[in-house]
């Protein structure tokens, strides 16, 4: 079971919202073959669960995270992701409700990308492949391959 | 439909078209906050000088219709959500 699900590239999203969990997860069912979405209630969560991998684990290709989250918000997990030199290079996206000057240059300063969250089907049904453009040519190839 | 974002209006917002007004609030909008009303979901969005409400059949995928008012009232539903640190930044 731990081998199969290896092969799976691993997208950890963050967001205390669960209808927002729920619409990304249904977004990334067609390319659920390929990719395991790891779901955190907030930042502690995201940086307990990655925290907590083992060097022979493979660390997620994508993290997503939302600004606004209780404990941890999503703003403070990246700068604590950035400082933990096995997650400094990972794609991480501020994804949130308000497309906020200041948070855009937040993220930009981090090295991170920024995505406000859709408003209605048509936008929705294209965020997937938006997050996956983050990634890396080589994890974009496995992702994208015989959906 | 393009729109000079500095003039709009809340009668401006009220005469545009559905894919201009999801627009204009994805690009412009500062959430506020969402609720469940009636078996339909609500979310807040503060646009310059008036507020958006938009309510979802299906959340961010179907919008059954939008409320939008230039009235602080329309925050009653939402004050326990709102954080007087984000408002300040505003």
């Amino acid at each position: 079971m731990m081998e199969s699900m290896y092969k799976k590239n691993i997208i950890l999203y963050a967001d205390d919202d669960k209808d927002d969990q729920q619409l990304v997860q249904e977004a990334f069912e067609r390319y659920a073959s390929n990719v395991k979405i790891i779901l955190a209630d907030n930042g502690v969560e995201a940086l307990d669960y990655l925290n907590s991998l083992l060097p022979i684990e493979p660390a997620p290709c994508l993290i997503i995270l939302d600004i606004n989250m209780p404990r941890v918000d999503g703003k403070e997990a990246l700068v604590q992701i950035r400082k933990t030199e096995r997650f400094a290079h990972i794609p991480i996206i501020l994804f949130t409700t308000s497309s906020q000057p200041q948070d855009k240059m937040f993220a930009a300063k981090h090295k991170a990308g920024f995505i406000t969250k859709p408003i209605d089907g048509n936008q929705m049904r294209l965020i997937a492949d938006i997050f996956i453009d983050h990634c890396s040519d080589e994890i974009k190839r496995s992702i994208r391959v015989a959906q | 439909m393009s729109v000079n974002n500095n003039d709009v209006t809340i009668l401006t917002f009220e005469s545009l078209p559905y894919n201009s007004k999801t627009q204009l609030l994805y690009k412009e909008g500062i959430y506020v906050g969402k609720r469940e009303l009636n078996g339909l979901t609500a979310v807040l969005y503060q646009v310059h000088s008036f507020y958006v409400e938009i309510f979802f059949m299906q959340y961010r995928r179907q919008v059954k219709c939008f409320h939008v008012s230039e009235s602080t009232h329309i925050l009653n539903p939402y004050l326990d959500q709102i954080e007087v640190n984000e408002l300040i930044l505003v």
